[in-house]
């Protein structure tokens, strides 16, 4: 071989050299990301990763949906990892003493199985509680410290509500009753023993309260308007508000559970409303005349001095501490999203990436607690469901779209 | 007697000027034409009422030496009635503003200043992308993306003559993928080249031409090591140094001044505190709140720290924070944060006459 053959054949392999690299560092496909470590909040899902699509801002504020974000700290260092894929129902958080442990409770749509997963337990897997099957969960609530649920589904156009109490052993049966059909909305007790439920009339809509199973009902009081929600935020006071609609004049009224006298609290257009734990305070969001967009305010119930609430949560996205009554959490828009946005919120028309704040209704005080898809981990989410945990040590959230189920660590 | 009819005397005199002493501060013109002819008045709202016999009254502060018009804006000493067309927003590109100005030298950067004729009087110097109003013709404004010069490419390669999202072109995101693309380039003939030098040194027998071969191979490592240590140098020391940028303000802080200033000399940066106009605060609809505002990107959590912290300077200010939106006509994707310094419009039903039947 001499010099020359040598040479050639030195080129045609440099030139098949070059096209390998320009190929692979050009024309290679992407491959998918590693998915991320094992999150010591639970083992269910490790990808903290997944998008949230389908989704669109409003409002005038853009077209940037939610996108998700790459993580810069480990996961179980975060604050907020997924617990459930989806899609949930409804989560709680249960505490267990001996031994001193704090479960995520939480209801597959799929198939209404409940099932719980210890909090920061690596190497946990979900353990189920109730494997009663009832697909087709749009809606649930937890009584009796998270022992017992009343969920709603459709059936056939007739919206059914039943309660299912857990069995307390492996032996004891799973305790299924079934409330009135077409149960507009309700609520239960903060002791979660007993259940307050709005059914239709032809003249607007009556007010029940019965024990949670929906056993011992008695009629506490009428009102001539159809389109109402119910909460039962303090042992005493139902808050019944009219739903949310833009351009639309609400009011929030205050029901006494015993006497089922009906006080008006607060009106106003697009007005949705939610009260802290002893109803000492409402906190109510409406639109006012010429605003760009809704205002968020706390009503001191008595004496009824007003305040304008920072960044605007909605009630929709709040939850109150388990700890404190003054103490709510809230989910609050990372960007403006102008007047309407909650009509389309509501008809999943429009979503946006939220942050976690807690607030004070006694000091009007507001801290931003974390934003998922930022460096506290997690990926952009439209947040509804919020659940706290009795110490107040974690949150709990559902995302809307996927449904999936999320963490949050408060600290001590 | 004298003196006491004298002290009489002087004291009446004085009781008479005294109203005219007290609110000499203060001071009215019914309108521009008469600027010149101010009186003096007792309160700045007995002047600033819009009524139709003065349509464009000036306060005059004869202390402070300032103007203020019917909105509340401190105007410079009035010359006439002016309608200025300019661009009010955030983001710097939507649709023109108008608005009465009694001194060309009131109107924004950038804003076309016509008389009661229509006739263009001024047009302000430009350091942004201005609004071209229709009764006036327009310089094309320069292609810029994000405070960068632009460009058009005549021929567009993804990925290199525009960001990999597909962002506009600038010449600032050319220069960083040329580095990227040369810094692989570089990477590639290295390799090469000691394959050359490898197979060179392998196949010679003759000892020049294996001498030879090992340096084409020893100069392809240190090639390596340069091409690797320019750039893993430049990111040790920091790895902003590998951004390309002509934008004058890349750490965000391009201030919007107050009604005498610019409105706009470039987007703002995500997490950025800008100095919000006038016209820009009354633009929110939120009544009374600071000049100074929190800007962030729509659809990004990273500026959730700065949220908190302009969150915990209102509320030692007594305020409120509240998201808003400038120019939202259409386009816009930044949210301005403000503090808003009163209780706003309350909504209780305190009245005995409130009830679920009113509505």
């Amino acid at each position: 071989m001499n010099i020359r053959t040598s040479y050639i054949g030195i080129g045609v392999a440099g030139l098949l050299l070059v096209f390998g690299f320009a190929w692979f560092f050009f024309f290679r496909p992407a491959t998918p990301a590693n998915p991320a470590p094992a999150s010591g909040f639970g083992s269910v899902v490790n990808n903290n990763s997944t998008s949230v699509s389908g989704n669109q801002s409003a409002g005038g504020s853009g077209t940037n949906g939610i996108q998700s974000i790459s993580q810069t700290q480990p996961v179980a260092q975060q604050k907020i990892v997924e617990v459930a894929q989806g899609p949930v129902v409804a989560a709680t958080i249960v505490q267990t003493l001996r031994p001193t442990t704090t479960l995520a409770r939480y209801i597959s749509a799929q198939d209404g199985h409940v099932y719980d997963l210890p909090l920061d337990v690596p190497g946990a897997v979900p353990r189920v509680v109730s494997n009663t099957t009832i697909p087709g969960g749009y809606r649930a609530l937890w009584a009796q410290g998270g022992s017992a649920v009343l969920m709603q589904y459709l059936e056939g156009g007739v919206t059914k509500t039943v309660y299912v109490g857990f069995p307390a052993s492996s032996t004891a049966p799973t305790r299924v009753q079934f409330l009135p059909d077409n149960i507009i909305d309700f609520a239960v007790s903060p002791d979660g023993k007993s259940v307050a439920y709005l059914l239709s009339t032809p003249g607007g809509s009556s007010g029940y309260t019965a024990a949670a199973n929906g056993t011992g009902a008695q009629k506490l009081f009428s009102l001539p308007l159809s389109q109402l929600l119910i909460s039962w935020p303090s042992p005493g006071t139902l808050l019944v508000a009219s739903k949310s609609a833009s351009g639309v004049p609400g009011i929030a009224l205050a029901v006494d559970v015993k006497s089922g006298i009906v006080s008006p609290l607060v009106y106003g257009p697009d007005l949705t409303a939610f009260a802290d734990g002893n109803f000492s305070h409402v906190i109510y969001q409406t639109q006012p005349p010429g605003a760009a967009a809704p205002l968020t305010y706390i009503h001191t119930v008595r004496g009824g001095a007003e305040r304008v609430l920072s960044l605007s949560p909605y009630p929709e996205q709040c939850t109150t501490s388990r700890s404190s009554v003054s103490v709510f959490y809230c989910a609050t828009p990372l960007e403006y999203v102008g007047s309407g946005y909650l009509d389309l919120w509501h008809a999943g028309a429009a979503s946006v990436a939220d942050m976690l704040l807690m607030f004070n209704s006694a000091s009007g005080t507001s801290t931003v607690l974390a934003a998922p898809g930022s460096s506290d981990g997690g990926s952009q989410a439209d947040i509804f469901q919020l659940a706290a945990s009795p110490d107040d040590h974690y949150l709990l959230y559902v995302t809307k779209g996927d449904r999936s189920l999320w963490g949050v660590r408060l600290g001590s | 007697m004298k003196k006491i009819l004298a002290v009489i005397t002087i004291t009446t005199a004085l009781a008479g000027f005294i109203p005219a002493t007290v609110y000499a501060d203060l001071e009215c013109g019914s309108s521009f034409d008469n600027y010149a002819t101010f009186n003096s008045v007792q309160s700045a709202s007995s002047c600033l009422t819009n009524n139709p016999a003065a349509p464009n009254p000036i306060l005059y502060d004869t202390s402070t030496n300032t103007y203020t018009s019917l909105d509340g804006k401190v105007v410079s000493k009035p010359t006439g009635v002016y309608t200025c067309t300019y661009t009010n927003d955030l983001s710097g590109g939507t649709g023109p503003q108008t608005s009465t100005v009694y001194n060309p030298a009131d109107c924004p950067s950038g804003g076309v200043v016509q008389n009661q004729s229509g006739q263009i009087v001024n047009q302000q110097q430009t350091s942004a992308p201005a609004a071209t109003p229709a009764a006036a013709p327009a310089a094309t404004p320069a292609n810029t993306s994000n405070g960068n010069l632009g460009y058009t490419p005549l021929e567009p390669i993804q990925g290199i003559t525009s960001g990999a999202n597909g962002s506009a072109p600038d010449f600032p995101t050319l220069l960083d993928n040329l580095f990227n693309v040369l810094i692989t380039i570089g990477a590639l003939i290295a390799v090469l080249s000691l394959t050359i030098g490898g197979v060179q040194y392998m196949v010679s027998e003759a000892l020049p031409n294996k001498k030879r071969g090992l340096d084409r191979a020893r100069a392809a490592l240190w090639g390596m090591l340069l091409v690797a240590g320019a750039w893993l140098i430049l990111h040790t020391i920091n790895p902003q140094l590998l951004n390309f940028t002509l934008n004058p303000c890349p750490s965000g802080n391009c201030s919007i001044t107050p009604s005498s200033g610019n409105p706009n000399t470039g987007t703002p940066a995500n997490g950025s505190i800008v100095t919000l106009s006038s016209d820009q605060q009354a633009q929110t609809g939120l009544g009374p709140i600071d000049s100074q505002a929190l800007v962030t990107n729509n659809g990004e959590t990273s500026a959730v720290d700065q949220i908190q912290s302009f969150n915990n300077q209102c509320m030692q200010h007594a305020g409120v924070m509240l998201a808003s939106n400038l120019g939202t006509a259409g386009g816009a994707n930044q949210t301005v944060w403000v503090c808003q310094h009163t209780a706003g419009t309350a909504y209780a039903c305190n009245t005995p006459g409130c009830s679920a039947a009113a509505i």
